[in-house]
């Protein structure tokens, strides 16, 4: 039996749009990304303190110490993450201003302590806590919703997250401020 | 087209093509493209610890200066190979500091992204300058590709960088290609438009180009179309006017290029992840003297497929087949060249016949630039190392 080429043709065209609808529907799906929610407590992830290796806290406590946190996510060999850490402070300051309660500065990163000693050598002092997810792996970096360093979190007193940042920002300072002062 | 990626047969990869694009075919020359020449090497300049070189420019007197890319030292290095650092340092810590030199006065311009800065070079070592850097209005201050003119002027394309393609503030807000400002900041000038096209970066991606000035003029060239263009100052209004376009030889045709952007719901500041297709026709390029312009041509690309949890045709083009080429003033090809297992990252001219040039690896090259006559310079010795440390 001979085909007719209109037939051949009408096949092609055919295939040619169920195939485009295919691609499209394919397009369009999402693969799951997980991360925090806006106005939610932070997924419960382990940490240890940098130089107390018994000291474990989880990042679900912030909901329960009435105190805002700034939590920014970092590794050791982010450049950009270098640059915010030497100028942060004084951008901080200025966004901080005049907010009346104080603010708890937690530098987080799912590298084991021994390859992030060099990028926090020196930087211990003002109340800033270096800290090293438990366990350190990748999945808990997800979990958070990082995926690019430096991203920073602002939680407010309840530890709920108020506004995230990522790159070499901080939080602006009206929302510092809804965050952080006295009720 | 690579079938055996994909595991299929060519018959069933035809028609899955049309399907499910698993793969993007190869961009290949559509034209002859001339052999290109070795380029001899004369030096190789490295740091003896950690010293790595962001940018580098060479000097009237045959030395040269390069700055750090850890702490911003500035040394210097004279025609004896010998380093000195005369204790300036350029703000910013890893930051990335270009510098580049004014062909008619031998002055150097740094500038750099991250922190936003301008600064004059002494060319004999005994300080900097630094330069105001105008505001722009998409906000903040912004630098970009620049190029010192005479007087401390300076011109500069502060959304044309391909590294940091910057974010349309509004779908239709537009913006001069190039701003040309006065030592103090102030802004006396302005030349050119984004490119029309749509996309939130789409039109800083595409203005991607590199600046330089020759006599009375600022030349541009974009490395998406490889279009140069020269603006001539109009000495009656100070003004900069269009007068001229030249379209250098096109080696490929460029597939459409395309932008995805995709945010965070838990991200409310710069929180875009991006995914570009693009094929720009010039990978990286400089402004030598006597207008001289050094290319360095893409002439293929295959596209490099990677896992990304955000885009579902997660990749990008790489280019292929890179050569320096050589124009003169008005366009015309005068050579092309390579070096031997180098891939050129970037480059610089000087005006006494020598170009600088950046590989992988933290060091400059130094090379006789084959299209200059200038040769006022006896060679540096064949390696030197910079024996300066990068401390705060």
């Amino acid at each position: 039996m001979r085909t007719r080429p209109t037939n051949v043709v009408a096949l092609i065209l055919v295939v040619t749009f169920a195939g485009q609808l295919v691609h499209r529907k394919w397009q369009s799906r999402w693969l799951p990304i997980t991360g925090p929610t806006i106005g939610e407590p932070l997924p419960a992830v382990e940490m240890r303190l940098a130089g107390q290796r018994n000291v474990v806290a989880s990042t679900d406590e912030f909901t329960s110490r009435n105190q805002c946190t700034l939590m920014v996510f970092f590794r050791p060999n982010c450049s950009v993450c270098s640059r915010m850490r030497t100028d942060w402070r004084e951008r901080w300051a200025v966004s901080s201003d005049s907010i009346d309660a104080p603010i708890r500065t937690i530098w987080l990163t799912d590298h084991p302590e021994e390859a992030t000693a060099p990028f926090t050598a020196g930087y211990h002092l003002g109340g800033i806590e270096f800290s090293t997810m438990v366990p350190s792996k990748k999945q808990s970096a997800e979990l958070l919703g990082v995926y690019g360093t430096p991203t920073t979190f602002l939680l407010d007193r309840a530890g709920r997250l108020r506004v995230g940042v990522i790159g070499n920002q901080l939080p602006p300072a009206d929302s510092a401020r809804a965050a952080c002062h006295k009720a | 087209m690579n079938y055996a990626q994909c595991g299929l047969s060519r018959v069933a990869t035809t028609a899955l093509l049309m399907l499910a694009a698993c793969n993007k075919p190869d961009i290949e020359p559509n034209t002859a493209i001339r052999a290109p020449q070795p380029l001899s090497l004369i030096s190789e300049i490295s740091g003896a610890g950690e010293f790595h070189p962001s940018g580098v420019a060479g000097l009237p007197n045959c030395g040269v200066v390069l700055v750090g890319a850890q702490w911003g030292t500035v040394v210097y290095i004279g025609n004896d190979g010998r380093s000195t650092s005369k204790e300036i340092k350029l703000p910013g810590f890893r930051s990335t500091t270009r510098l580049e030199t004014n062909q008619q006065n031998g002055e150097v311009l740094a500038w750099s992204l991250h922190p936003v800065l301008a600064a004059s070079l002494d060319t004999e070592g005994a300080g900097i300058d630094t330069a105001v850097v105008l505001k722009h209005r998409w906000g903040g201050s912004r630098m970009g590709p620049a190029a010192p003119l005479l007087n401390g002027d300076y011109a500069v394309a502060p959304l044309s960088t391909r590294d940091a393609p910057v974010r349309r503030p509004s779908p239709r807000a537009t913006a001069p290609l190039i701003h040309v400002a006065h030592h103090d900041g102030t802004e006396y000038a302005s030349v050119g438009e984004l490119p029309d096209t749509s996309g939130l970066y789409l039109p800083s991606l595409l203005s991607t180009m590199t600046l330089g000035s020759y006599a009375d003029t600022i030349r541009a060239v974009t490395h998406s179309d490889a279009i140069v263009r020269t603006y001539v100052r109009d000495t009656a209004t100070g003004q900069y006017l269009e007068h001229s376009t030249v379209a250098l030889p096109r080696y490929f045709d460029s597939p459409p290029v395309k932008e995805r952007v995709f945010t965070y719901p838990w991200i409310q500041v710069s929180g875009d992840v991006t995914q570009f297709e693009h094929v720009p026709h010039i990978a990286t390029a400089t402004f030598g003297s006597e207008g001289r312009l050094y290319a360095v041509r893409n002439y293929s690309a295959h596209w490099l497929k990677f896992p990304s949890p955000f885009f579902p045709q997660g990749g990008l083009w790489v280019p292929n087949a890179r050569a320096l080429e050589v124009y003169d003033v008005n366009g015309k090809l005068l050579g092309s060249y390579f070096i031997p297992k180098i891939n050129i990252h970037w480059l610089r001219a000087d005006r006494n016949g020598r170009l600088f040039i950046r590989d992988s690896v933290p060091r400059i090259l130094v090379v006789d630039d084959p299209a200059s006559k200038a040769k006022a310079c006896a060679p540096l010795p064949a390696t030197v190392k910079i024996d300066v440390k990068e401390t705060p």
